[in-house]
């Protein structure tokens, strides 16, 4: 028998899932945010059916608020490999000014889950791949890879159904619709030494670099437009820095590094001291944000 | 993570194990406190763990357990419904532990955590002996595979670390998987609240020769 590498292993499982998914499932779609975690995954897609093109649609729900450097990634990474970008807002809530500065926790709700339950809807896709990792959250660490949401898209922890093995159930009830992690079992290391492995492209904003933040609520906020105002007594200040995870640039917050390599990374990953997530301000709000989140529909 | 952590973990071997038994014989609180003591927790965790743990009515001791159960239905109630899964590597080897609940109720999905795994930890009460769920969840991890195990006699403060109690659960333990085709045992008393015998060997039980629980998975 071969030995499988660890990297190797997760590679297999995960290319397992998406083949199981796209066999069985009617209209799926793989969920695209630009992180890291995503490009692992869009590059798990295109080997899963080399030389073809994944036989399903990307989708990223855009909040309007993400670095520039992240949308110019997304397009270009789209325009490259040739596949359908489905990009979804909720337009009506950018109508009315809904923004992370004056609208806190109810703006994620609103420009995230929101947006990626009506883009689900719209196109009556019945499966979504998405880049969650049990090893990121506590109520993560309890979803199977097959995550079931009823009609409202809502998750019902108490109630998941049995996963044994590498059987995955893909039948669906009535409105219900299915959430995939193929990476579920990677580590935030795991992640970087493939990446390296593989070497796939990810958005600059994760290597160390000089660039403009303000220091708010313990964090520092990288200034990418004018839309962030200064408050009474913030400074904008050149910090070199990185950004662990990528989300919306206000609500994101960086770290000091000078890591400006693959290696470095991996390097000061080893031997951090704090969560992925801590960097998240969404996060923090309250102990079980992640799971109120899930359970009203967001990934 | 650790900063023993070496970045040629990609070689280093995968042990997959469940931790099962039945309620409250501390599951949950053995894999918190496994993972608090051996400095596989982010600080940021530590300190989110050491905050929760003022509002329990473990009198301002740590609450390991809330590492693990990261439901808002398992922290209010103080029990586990579903498995977790936590990942971890040490120097010699890293794991994925699958945390099982120990309710009746929930068994179907200690099974999910037990078809996961290569290694069963199955958890008793020292203080309580074999209970028909140890029996079930032995029963069902073998079932689905499993050749590997370990019993983590838990509680062992209660009953003052003695040895002959320790000597009585071993036996029936032993009667008990006769009737299995196991690969490999080992028996280790153990408190997870204190935190005996899980990282490193307790002073409080000479008598015990084995290794500690860390140590013997690695």
């Amino acid at each position: 028998m071969i030995e499988l590498s660890r990297l190797d292993q997760l590679e297999a499982e995960a290319v397992y899932i998406i083949r199981e998914v796209a066999a069985e499932c009617d209209k799926p779609v793989m969920l695209y945010s630009i992180g890291k975690d995503s490009s692992v995954l869009l590059h798990l897609a295109f080997k899963a059916f080399y030389p073809e093109k994944p036989p399903f649609p990307f989708m990223h729900v855009d909040t309007t608020w993400k670095f520039k450097e992240m949308t110019a990634f997304r397009d270009r990474k789209a325009k490259e490999l040739g596949i359908e970008m489905l990009i979804q807002r909720n337009e009506e809530a950018i109508k009315q000014g809904i923004n992370p500065f004056d609208h806190g926790a109810s703006y994620t709700d609103i420009m995230k889950t929101e947006a990626l339950k009506r883009g689900i809807d719209r196109y009556g896709f019945t499966a979504a791949f998405g880049g969650g990792r049990r090893d990121e959250e506590k109520s993560r660490a309890k979803e199977r890879i097959f995550s079931f949401r009823n009609s409202a898209h809502a998750w019902d922890p108490k109630n998941q159904r049995p996963e044994m093995w590498r059987l995955y159930n893909t039948r669906l009830g009535v409105g219900e619709s299915i959430r995939v992690f193929p990476i579920s079992n990677w580590t935030e290391k795991d992640i970087w030494q493939y990446i390296q492995r593989e070497r796939i492209e990810i958005v600059p904003l994760y290597f160390a670099k000089e660039r403009p933040v303000v220091y708010r609520d313990g964090h520092m906020i990288m200034v990418d437009d004018e839309r962030l105002k200064l408050r009474p007594g913030e400074k904008k200040v050149l910090k070199r820095i990185r950004f662990r995870t990528l989300g919306c640039y206000p609500l994101t917050g960086g770290v000091e590094s000078d890591a400006e390599s693959l290696e470095a990374i991996i390097e000061e990953t080893l031997g951090t001291h704090t969560s992925e997530r801590g960097s998240r301000v969404i996060d923090q709000e309250t102990i079980a944000s992640m799971e109120r989140r899930k359970r009203e529909g967001y990934f | 993570m650790s900063l023993k952590l070496k970045s040629d973990s990609d070689s280093k071997s995968l042990l997959k194990f469940l931790t099962c038994g039945s309620v409250d014989d501390g599951k949950s609180t053995l894999i918190g406190h496994m993972l608090y003591e051996a400095k596989l927790i982010f600080s940021d965790q530590e300190k989110t763990l050491e905050l929760e743990s003022q509002g329990t009515d473990r009198e301002g001791k740590l609450d390991y357990s809330l590492l693990l159960d990261g439901l808002m239905a398992e922290r209010e109630q103080g029990i586990t419904i579903d498995v977790a899964y936590r990942y971890f590597a040490t120097e010699h080897r890293s794991f994925i532990v699958a945390d099982t609940p120990g309710h009746e109720q929930y068994t179907r999905n200690m099974a999910v955590g037990a078809s996961f795994a290569d290694l069963a930890v199955i958890l008793l009460d020292a203080s309580r002996g074999i209970l028909p769920q140890t029996k079930r969840h032995l029963r069902i991890s073998a079932f689905m595979g499993i050749r590997h195990f370990v019993l983590a006699v838990n509680k062992m403060d209660l009953i003052a670390y003695r040895q002959h109690p320790f000597k009585t659960i071993e036996k029936d333990f032993l009667s008990l998987i006769a009737a299995y085709d196991l690969d490999s045992l080992q028996i280790i008393p153990v408190s997870a609240t204190e935190g005996d015998n899980i990282v490193k060997k307790s002073l409080n039980t000479k008598w015990y020769e084995g290794p500690a629980l860390l140590p013997y998975l690695e």
